[in-house]
């Protein structure tokens, strides 16, 4: 587990991948041999492009980088959240 | 010797037991993506992961029970939900659980908290929508929407709470509890988790309608930190203090809405107009009930700020933060105590 905080992104409860915010780099979701969804992480943030979801919630939703923060998208069950150890900005819930 | 000895080790049994049972807690949270059409999470401090997904499901499945019950587009085998009511309860009165009566009460009283702003009897005209906004490809013809709004009247929703009963006495009116059902599940799930001692520190998140249970059983026993989101920016609009039962809802134009001709249009829709609501931009109420909260939150959006300022201060125990559709900001009276 890196020392900072990670994206940490699950489909359907399962995880599938833990994205380093520190560490710029993309991440495709693939559910039955598709993409659906693209995670990127860029200087210190996590955001969702490129999804193939009809209202694309999750590519306008904002960028992330505090514990608890999440892009949900409901489609395709995704969802990316950020956890870890710096919990100072901690965030317990988004009221929207 | 032999005895108190006995005792002694009786006491130190004892002690390290109930140091055992009061052992550092964690946060754990698990979450749902298959209910009430939204993102559901369940926060909780709690000894271990293993204890908490076993709590954890307990709660799922009083979700999926409420879900399923106030469900108005699907059936479900075994179970008599709100689409079976809105299918029958014109033909003869259908017998219920206590869980549907309940809401639907619920539901009368809040078409008059609301001052009749939220109407759960308007299933004739947000389903015209609904199809509308899930084609996305025009808006709904004014006349059809007038036409059924003449079937919205909530007296024509008939409850007999003896016989556990619901009749519709207008042939084309429609149950849609969207704008209640979410608050009111919260606070169920909230009185769960109490009543059965799951945990003394929880926050429930039902599509961002928050509910907590105590506070935070960190060191510092902190309130729970809820951001407000701000559709003009990329940072929230506030963090709030919320602890010990206080509820926060929003209610905005930006989370569910479509487009024709590069115009957005909502999901919430104004009882009075039929079109959707253009007062705000978003809307959040902390209050300690979340079925209130939930109710007055869609209230508000419906109303202008001054009037929704005047409704906000002349009423104890509700607080309110607005965003205008150019994004200034609005507080109620003592709003800024929760800021954090």
């Amino acid at each position: 587990m890196p020392a900072g905080n990670v994206a940490v992104i699950k489909v359907n409860n399962q995880q599938k991948s833990v994205m380093d915010l520190n560490e710029n780099t993309k991440f495709d979701v693939i559910i039955n041999n598709t993409v659906t969804n693209t995670v990127v992480v860029e200087d210190g943030f996590a955001y969702v492009i490129n999804a193939s979801c009809p209202d694309k919630l999750c590519q306008k939703h904002k960028k992330i980088n505090k514990t608890g923060e999440s892009i949900v998208c409901l489609p395709n069950k995704v969802v990316v959240s950020i956890e870890g150890s710096k919990n100072t900005d901690e965030i317990d819930g988004v009221a929207k | 010797m032999k005895k108190l000895l006995s005792i002694f080790v009786i006491f130190a049994l004892c002690f390290s037991l109930s140091s055992c049972s009061d052992a550092k807690l964690n946060k754990f949270s698990k979450s749902s993506t298959d209910l009430f059409d939204t993102y559901c999470v369940i926060t909780a401090y709690d000894s271990s992961q293993n204890s908490f997904d076993k709590k954890y499901n307990t709660v799922l499945s009083l979700m999926e029970k409420y879900y399923k019950l106030f469900d108005i587009y699907h059936s479900y085998d075994g179970v008599v939900n709100l689409k079976d009511v809105n299918d029958t309860a014109a033909k003869s009165p259908v017998k219920v659980s206590d869980e549907i009566i309940d809401l639907l009460l619920y539901g009368k009283n809040a078409y008059d908290l609301s001052h009749k702003k939220v109407n759960i009897a308007m299933g004739s005209v947000l389903s015209l929508w609904h199809e509308k906004r899930e084609e996305g490809k025009e808006l709904p013809d004014m006349r059809e929407l007038k036409k059924r709004s003449a079937h919205t009247d909530i007296n024509d929703i008939v409850i007999d709470e003896k016989e556990k009963t619901v009749y519709f006495s207008d042939s084309k009116i429609s149950l849609d509890v969207g704008a209640i059902a979410k608050g009111y599940v919260c606070e169920k799930i909230a009185e769960y988790i109490t009543e059965n001692k799951l945990w003394s520190s929880a926050l429930i998140s039902l599509g961002g309608n928050i509910k907590t249970v105590g506070t935070k059983e960190n060191k510092q026993n902190e309130s729970f930190h809820v951001a407000v989101e701000n559709p003009f920016s990329q940072d929230y609009l506030a963090t709030l203090n919320v602890s010990s039962g206080d509820s926060v809802v929003t209610s905005g134009d930006y989370q569910r809405y479509y487009e024709v001709d590069s115009k957005r249009y909502c999901h919430i829709i104004n009882p009075e107009t039929l079109m959707p609501s253009k007062f705000v931009s978003s809307v959040s109420v902390i209050s300690k009930n979340s079925d209130y909260a939930d109710v007055i939150s869609t209230a508000l959006f419906n109303m202008s700020i001054d009037d929704g300022l005047h409704f906000v201060n002349s009423t104890d125990g509700l607080e309110a933060v607005w965003i205008s559709t150019d994004g200034q900001v609005t507080y109620s009276k003592n709003f800024k105590e929760y800021l954090k």
